[in-house]
């Protein structure tokens, strides 16, 4: 089971709530999951939010892994130049 | 779910046209010696807006067109650029271009302008470091320089790109730009994150990232513009061109947005094939409407999870295609309304509301004791419809600087045609007028001015001459007198030659030559159709030329036009109209069993007891010596057939009412109430009747025809001057 689920809609709408469920990942400092398949939106907002955690989490030294990242996820994130710092 | 973009685009034409207003009135203020920045930002403003949204609506000839003119604004306002003349004329053209453009959208017809081509070349010229002198090149010439001149020696771009924090929430989401881009060539992308915060205080809806992004695609400029067309205001955007290595280039500051690259292709060759090649791909462009981007949030969400190829609106043909069969249904006329008047309208209807509710109420119940309540709400009611009209009324009235507006341009270019040097002043445009009469005057008015322009106003050299300065004056002034709109055109010109009027009417027959006419009465004569058909401008001062046209235009409005003329000193034509079309002063009259109305504004008096001066003429009009003129009689019983009570002339009553700049005497029964009425069209719901300008209804519901006093005047076969030449004897007889 992944510590987060995302849903296909991640959009900017859904980013403050996000960012909330980022922010409690981040201060249990523990390895973290992300289960990323059954995205089908994304947007710049959400991707920036996974780019600041992810950055976060790495100068903490804790590992977030993706679980079935979506193709739209992979795209996306290519899309705006971010695929090798979120992993993808 | 797709929007049908078609729905907003009567609000585009409107607002483009409000911004080629803009545009063509700021481009007139400009002076190349002292340019005003905010004047160039003003027009850059209505420039980008127009060619937003017309990328927005999908049309990319608009948008393509635009966009070269606000290139060049760009570099002028970022002072690459100088002003000259030359470029403000060169904008000036290219309002008109766009304007004939957006109409031609606007009217659901394919878009064909040549002179947009020869147009768009001569600003790529001009952005390509050519001259700003484009008339004497070809358009195949400017086509080839401006093409060889937007595309980079090596085929990409790149593009540095640091939107503003605020970008996402307006909707503008940097990944669907770059998806654009992508659909153009092979992007590469590097984000800098170095301003990202850590995730514990990062605002979620701000943007904190930016990009540089390498595009490889034989693409021209203008086309990654359109990709950020929406941001380019709110971002740090640089685009140059790819290197020849791959690289980015080294050359030159990187230009911003909208800016030309201006390295030289090294090849002659090479650069015409790009060029041709850059052409073909903006053609394409051009003619897919999916190559723009959607800029709204709705369009974003729904297609954000598409790919590229698919993310584009699909709306934009099918909407332009629905927009001419619309079109051709209904002619849409709008008018923009101030929201103080909207709310006026609004408290309004509430009180009507209100009252009308008190007298539901009291209907209820009613007694006899009740009486005087009803009669106080009735009055309410009364107060309360009157103020309702009078607001709807407001709602129609438009300031009067909307048909000015275009004088500026028409006096610029005109006098630079005839080498004149005239200064236009308006006045009192904000006065008010109905939106209907306003659209009605343009025409006549701009035939005064041009008259004005052209036969008024004396060459530099003339004036100098007859020691006035080099520079005439052309006055437009509006104001209201007596609840009419008075509109005086003012000049300080040659004034008109009474004698060469009077001899030239003696030629044509208009006046005898026994005939005495006042200096009004000579003036006048320049409106008579005769004048127009003969010798034109040669021995007369020409104003003669169309006048005819403008008083007919002018009286259909139920107005007059009038002019005063001092020899050497200039002229005033005096234009008076009614401020609605809608709405009447009416003076009740009663000929046997009907009421007609006469228009209170064309009553002069009313004469009960006339014995003594009425001169009966065998076979015409009878008169009325009324102090030095005669007036002729018109009897409105026998021209529309009817009853009087009157048995003889002089047991009635005559009206003196003045129509078709002449006065006639209207034999009637009684003269009844004075009472404002409504309108209603009688050709629109019965047919033209003559003599006859509409008709309303009673309070007694009986409907009573408003009559004209021109129509009557034809109908009883008056003829203007035969009566007007008194000279003491009783000559008057036709």
């Amino acid at each position: 089971m992944a510590d987060l689920v995302l849903e296909s809609n991640c959009g900017i709408a859904q980013a403050e709530a996000l960012s909330t469920q980022l922010e409690e990942l981040f201060q249990k400092s523990a390895a973290a999951t992300i289960d990323g398949s059954a995205v089908m939106r994304v947007d710049t907002a959400v991707l920036q939010l996974f780019a600041s955690f992810f950055a976060a989490m790495e100068q903490t030294g804790v590992t977030v892994s993706w679980k079935d990242p979506s193709e739209v996820l992979c795209q996306s994130a290519n899309t705006l130049g971010l695929k090798e710092l979120l992993k993808l | 779910m797709s929007i049908d973009l078609s729905q907003f685009h009567q609000v585009f034409f409107e607002e483009s046209y409000e911004g080629l207003d803009v545009m063509e009135s700021a481009l007139l203020n400009l002076q190349p010696d002292s340019v005003d920045p905010e004047t160039i930002n003003e027009i850059f403003r209505a420039a980008h807006s127009i060619k937003g949204g017309s990328g927005t609506f999908g049309f990319n000839d608009v948008a393509s067109f635009t966009h070269v003119v606000e290139t060049l604004l760009d570099e002028i306002r970022g002072g690459v650029r100088n002003i000259t003349s030359e470029t403000v004329d060169l904008f000036l053209r290219s309002v008109d271009c766009i304007r004939r453009m957006i109409q031609q959208h606007d009217a659901g017809e394919p878009c064909d302008i040549p002179e947009a081509q020869e147009l768009k070349a001569s600003f790529e010229a001009m952005l390509a470091g050519g001259s700003s002198a484009p008339a004497e090149e070809t358009a195949e010439d400017d086509k080839s320089v401006s093409e060889e001149s937007s595309t980079p020696a090596r085929k990409g771009w790149k593009i540095y790109f640091k939107p503003e924090l605020d970008v996402l929430r307006t909707g503008n989401d940097p990944l669907r730009m770059f998806r654009e881009l992508e659909s153009l060539g092979s992007l590469r992308v590097t984000a800098d994150t170095s301003a990202l915060p850590l995730i514990s205080a990062i605002d979620p809806e701000a943007c904190y990232l930016a990009w540089t992004l390498e595009l490889d695609a034989d693409v021209p400029q203008s086309d990654v513009d359109e990709v950020f067309e929406w941001v380019v205001d709110e971002s740090d955007l640089k685009i140059t061109p790819l290197a020849l290595d791959g690289g980015s280039t080294e050359q030159g500051e990187p230009s911003t947005s909208g800016s030309t690259p201006t390295e030289e292709p090294s090849d002659d060759t090479t650069r015409l094939t790009e060029g041709l090649t850059a052409a073909d791909s903006e053609q394409q462009s051009a003619e897919n409407p999916n190559s723009q981007p959607a800029e709204s949030a709705t369009a974003t969400e729904q297609t954000a999870e598409l790919k590229p190829a698919e993310a584009k609106p699909a709306v934009a043909k099918p909407a332009a295609a629905a927009s001419k069969t619309e079109k051709a249904k209904t002619e849409v006329s709008s008018i923009r309304v101030g929201i103080d008047k909207v709310d006026d309208l609004i408290n309004m209807v509430g009180e009507l509301v209100i009252t009308q509710s008190m007298l539901g109420e009291l209907g209820l119940d009613f007694t006899i004791e009740s009486l005087p309540k009803l009669l106080e709400g009735i009055e309410q009611l009364s107060q309360n419809t009157r103020e309702l009209q009078e607001s709807v009324m407001r709602i129609r009235m438009l300031p009067i600087s909307f048909t000015f507006s275009r004088f500026p341009r028409l006096v610029h270019d005109l006098s630079r045609t005839m080498g004149k040097k005239i200064e236009l002043k308006l006045s009192g445009e904000q006065t008010e007028l109905d939106k209907t009469v306003m659209e009605k005057i343009g025409d006549p008015l701009v035939h005064l001015v041009r008259n004005s322009l052209d036969h008024g106003i004396e060459t530099p050299e003339d004036r100098i001459k007859a020691g006035k300065p080099e520079t005439g004056t052309i006055t437009l002034n509006a104001f209201h007198q007596s609840g009419n709109i008075v509109i005086q055109i003012i000049d300080d010109g040659a004034g008109l030659n009474k004698a060469r009027i009077l001899e030239k009417a003696k030629q044509n027959g208009l006046v005898s030559e026994g005939d005495m006419l006042t200096d009004d009465q000579i003036n006048d004569l320049i409106f008579r159709p005769g004048f127009s058909t003969a010798d034109q401008i040669s021995d007369i001062s020409g104003r003669g030329v169309g006048m005819d046209v403008v008083r007919r235009n002018i009286n259909e409005l139920n107005g007059s036009v009038e002019v005063e003329s001092t020899e050497g000193e200039g002229s005033v034509f005096t234009i008076r109209l009614p401020l609605t079309l809608a709405i009447l002063d009416g003076q009740l009259i009663r000929v046997g069993n009907h009421t007609y109305i006469l228009p209170l504004i064309s009553i002069v008096e009313s004469i009960q007891s006339f014995q003594g001066m009425l001169h009966r003429v065998v076979g015409g009009c009878d008169l009325l010596r009324l102090r030095d003129e005669y007036v002729p009689i018109i009897q409105l019983a026998s021209i529309f057939n009817i009853e009087s009570d009157a048995k003889d002339m002089d047991d009635g009553l005559l009206v003196v009412v003045e129509g078709d700049n002449m006065k006639v005497a209207i034999l009637i029964d009684d003269l009844e109430a004075q009472q404002q009425v409504v309108i209603k069209s009688l050709e629109e719901n019965y047919k033209k009747v003559d003599g006859v300008s509409g008709a309303t209804i009673l309070g007694d519901g009986t409907v009573s025809l408003i009559l004209d006093i021109a129509g009557l005047i034809k109908l009883a076969g008056v003829q203007r001057y035969e009566y007007k030449s008194v000279s003491g004897g009783d000559d008057y007889a036709a």
